[in-house]
C-alpha cells in the first residue's frame, strides 16, 4: 500500500503521539526526522498537549555518590511502589555537593554548579550546558548570583536570569545595584542587559538557593525592602521587557525570618510560607494564592498546613487535594502525602536530601531536541558561543590550557581530589574546634569551682578571725591568746 | 456546514479521492455526531464498532477522504485513531504502515537510534 499522505495529514499524526515514539519515529525516515525537530512543531506539539499532563514529576537527591534522580508519579492516585517511573540524571556534579535547581517551567529543568548552567528535559533524556555567563570573577570580580529560570511565550523562549552583586569590603551605593544578564536558548547566547536600572537598591532577597516561579513571561522572587521598613514583597522581573517590578503581598503573610518563597499553583503564582525555618512549637506553612495575576486584592489564603510530627516543608498540591510534603523521618527524609481530611500521612517510598526535594508538574516536551548534543560538542566548542561582550585575555589563555580532552580529565581529577581534602581538613578543624570548645568549658567549671572555694576559705578564715577576737573578749585571765 | 467540498465532490465527475466503501463510512458519521453529541461514551462505542471493521491500513484512505471533504471532526477521529494504533509500535511497522521506505545513509540511522536507545525499550514486537 503506498497511498500517499500529505505532509498535513502525517503532522495531525504526528501532534497526537506521545513524546517517546516521536524520538523512536524519527528513525522511520529523513523526511519525518526533521519534520519532528522543526522548533514550530516542537513549539506546536507541546501546545497541543500540554493539557493532558496527569503526573507529577519529583526531583529528589542522594548522597555518596551525589546523584540527582526524577521520579514520574500519579497526580491523581498514590502510585504504588512498581507504578513508578524511575529516570536518571545524567551527570555528576563536579563538587562535593548536588547541583541547585534554578527553576523549572513547562518540564524543563534549569540546574546550576559553580558558573555552568545546565538545561534538562527529562522527558527526551536530554541535556545541554550553556555557555559561560558573561558575568564571572574574571570579568567583575566576586559576585553573588541570584539566579531564575523562565519561559516566555510571546517568543516561545527559554531565559535563564542571572542578577549578580558585586562583592567588595565597601557596601556602597553601587554594590546594592546588580548586574543582570540574560541567556535566551533560541539565540543559544548570554547578554548583559539594563535590567540593574529598574532594581530599587534597598531590595534583598529572602529566598536564596530556592526556584523561582515562573508565570505569564516572568520570574518571580520573594524580597524585602530595606528602604521601606524591610516590607516584604514579591520581585518580578518580565522576560520580555526586561524590567523588574513590585507585587504586594498580604499583610502579615510572612516575616523576614519566615521560609517563603514563590511557586506556581494550579495556574497561579503562590507563596509556600513556613512560619518557621527550625523545629518549633506552632509549625505550620501557609499557602497563599494570587487568583488574578498583579490584583494584589486577589491573594487568598488557600490552606494552613499543620507540620508538625516530622513534617519539614510543604513541597505542592496533588489534583486529588492531597499535600505533598517532606517527612523527616528515624532515619531518612522521604516524599509523603499529606491528606487535609483524615490527617494521614503516607510515605511515599522516594527519599533523599532535606531541602532538596523539588515537585512539579510533569510536561511532555521536546524542547532541547533541536540542539547539538552536548556529548558531542566538546567545552572547547561551546565556548566559541562568545556572549556579546568581549572576551579579556585573561579567558582567552584558560580556554587555551583546557583544549587538550586529557588535560581537562586530569585537572577535573585533580579538582576533585583538592576538594576531598579540603573536606577532610574542614572536618578536622571542625573536630578540633570542637575539643577546644570543650577544653574551655572543662576551664571554666574548674575556675568557678577554685573561685567559690577560695570565697569558702576566705569565710572561713574570716570566721575563724572573728571567733578568736571574741573568744579574747569573752575570756579573761585562763583563755589563752588563739 | 461539514460538507464543503461534497458539492463539489458530486459535482466532480472525475474524482479519485474518495472511493464509494469510504464514502459510505466516512458520510453518516455528522449524523451519527450530532444524534449522540453529549454522550461521549456513546460515541466512543460507535468509534469502537466502526473501527471493528475496518483494517488499520484502510484508516489511512478514511484520513485522506475526511481531509479531502474538509471534516474536521472526522479527521481528528482518525488520526487519533492511527496515533493510539502505532503509538507503541517499532519503526518498520510504521513504514509498513504508511508505506514509507528509509532515506537515510548507511549508518546515519542506526546513529540516531544509538542516541535515544531509551525509546526502544517496551516496544510492541511486529
Amino acid at each position: 500500500m503506498s497511498d500517499y499522505l500529505p505532509e498535513e495529514v502525517v503532522l495531525e499524526i504526528l501532534h497526537r503521539l506521545p513524546v517517546k515514539s516521536l524520538i523512536r519515529f524519527r528513525c522511520v525516515s529523513k523526511s519525518w526526522n526533521s519534520l519532528i525537530t522543526t522548533p514550530a512543531f516542537i513549539n506546536s506539539h507541546f501546545s497541543s498537549n500540554s493539557s493532558n499532563s496527569n503526573k507529577l514529576i519529583v526531583r529528589h537527591c542522594v548522597d555518596k555518590p551525589y546523584l540527582e534522580h526524577y521520579k514520574l508519579i500519579d497526580d491523581n492516585n498514590d502510585s504504588s511502589s512498581d507504578q513508578i517511573q524511575h529516570i536518571d540524571f545524567p551527570l555528576t556534579s563536579s563538587r562535593i555537593n548536588h547541583f541547585m535547581l534554578i527553576g523549572s517551567v513547562n518540564g524543563l529543568f534549569s540546574l546550576f554548579e559553580l558558573e555552568r548552567y545546565v538545561l534538562w528535559n527529562p522527558s527526551i533524556r536530554k541535556f545541554i550546558t550553556l555557555p559561560n555567563p558573561c558575568i564571572s570573577v574574571k570579568t567583575h570580580g566576586r559576585v553573588k548570583c541570584r539566579s531564575a529560570f523562565g519561559f516566555d511565550p510571546r517568543t516561545n523562549d527559554y531565559k535563564v536570569v542571572r542578577i549578580a552583586f558585586r562583592c567588595g569590603t565597601k557596601r556602597t551605593e553601587e554594590a546594592k545595584v546588580p548586574l543582570v544578564e540574560v541567556y535566551s536558548l533560541n539565540e543559544g547566547s548570554w547578554r548583559i542587559t539594563s535590567a540593574g536600572d529598574s532594581f530599587s537598591p534597598g531590595i534583598s532577597f529572602d529566598d536564596w538557593g530556592r526556584p523561582s516561579a515562573s508565570l505569564n513571561g516572568a520570574v518571580h522572587f520573594v524580597v524585602n525592602d530595606r528602604d521601606d521598613n524591610f516590607c516584604p514583597l514579591v520581585l518580578s522581573f518580565d522576560l520580555g521587557d526586561e524590567v523588574f517590578r513590585e507585587i504586594s503581598v498580604p499583610n502579615g503573610a510572612f516575616g523576614m525570618r519566615d521560609y517563603v518563597h514563590t511557586s506556581v499553583i494550579g495556574g497561579s503564582l503562590s507563596l509556600l510560607c513556613h512560619d518557621t525555618y527550625r523545629h518549633t512549637v506552632n509549625n505550620c506553612c501557609s499557602i497563599w494564592v494570587m487568583k488574578d495575576y498583579g490584583i494584589v486584592d486577589s491573594w487568598t489564603k488557600q490552606f494552613t498546613v499543620n507540620l508538625d510530627g516530622g513534617l519539614i516543608r510543604v513541597l505542592g498540591l496533588q489534583k486529588n487535594g492531597n499535600i505533598l510534603v517532606e517527612a523527616e523521618l528515624p532515619l531518612h527524609w522521604e516524599l509523603s502525602s499529606y491528606d487535609p481530611k483524615s490527617k494521614q500521612v503516607k510515605n511515599l517510598g522516594i527519599c533523599g536530601r532535606p531541602y532538596y526535594f523539588c515537585v512539579d508538574n510533569y510536561m511532555e516536551n521536546l524542547v532541547l531536541l533541536d540542539k547539538p548534543n552536548d556529548a558531542v560538542s566538546k567545552r572547547g566548542a561551546s565556548r566559541k558561543r562568545k556572549c556579546r561582550d568581549k572576551l579579556d585575555s585573561s579567558q582567552h589563555f584558560s580556554i587555551c590550557l583546557l583544549t587538550s580532552d586529557e588535560a581537562r580529565v586530569h585537572l577535573l581529577q585533580e579538582a576533585r581530589e583538592q576538594q576531598q581534602e579540603v573536606v577532610q581538613l574542614e572536618e578536622t578543624v571542625r573536630q578540633q574546634q570542637e575539643a577546644m570548645l570543650y577544653q574551655q568549658e572543662a576551664i571554666q567549671q574548674q575556675m568557678e569551682k577554685m573561685a567559690s572555694f577560695k570565697s569558702q576559705l576566705e569565710k572561713a578564715a574570716d570566721f575563724k578571725s572573728r571567733l578568736a577576737h571574741l573568744i579574747q573578749r569573752l575570756g579573761g585571765p585562763g583563755w589563752r591568746h588563739i | 456546514m461539514k460538507f464543503c467540498t461534497v458539492k463539489q465532490y458530486f459535482d466532480d465527475e472525475n474524482n479519485n479521492n474518495v472511493t464509494n466503501g469510504i464514502a459510505t463510512t466516512v458520510i453518516p458519521l455528522p449524523n451519527k455526531h450530532l444524534k449522540i453529541k453529549a454522550n461521549n461514551k456513546e460515541m466512543e462505542q460507535y468509534e469502537q464498532e466502526l473501527l471493528r471493521n475496518v483494517m488499520p491500513q484502510e484508516l489511512t484512505k478514511l484520513i485522506l477522504a475526511a481531509n479531502y471533504l474538509n471534516f474536521k471532526e472526522a479527521l481528528d477521529f482518525f488520526c487519533r485513531t492511527v496515533a493510539n494504533a502505532i503509538q507503541n509500535k517499532s519503526v518498520d511497522y510504521v513504514r509498513k504502515f504508511f508505506g514509507l521506505e528509509s532515506d537515510f545513509e548507511p549508518g546515519e540511522e542506526e546513529k540516531l537510534c544509538k542516541e535515544f536507545a531509551w525509546s526502544f525499550e517496551g516496544v510492541d514486537e511486529d
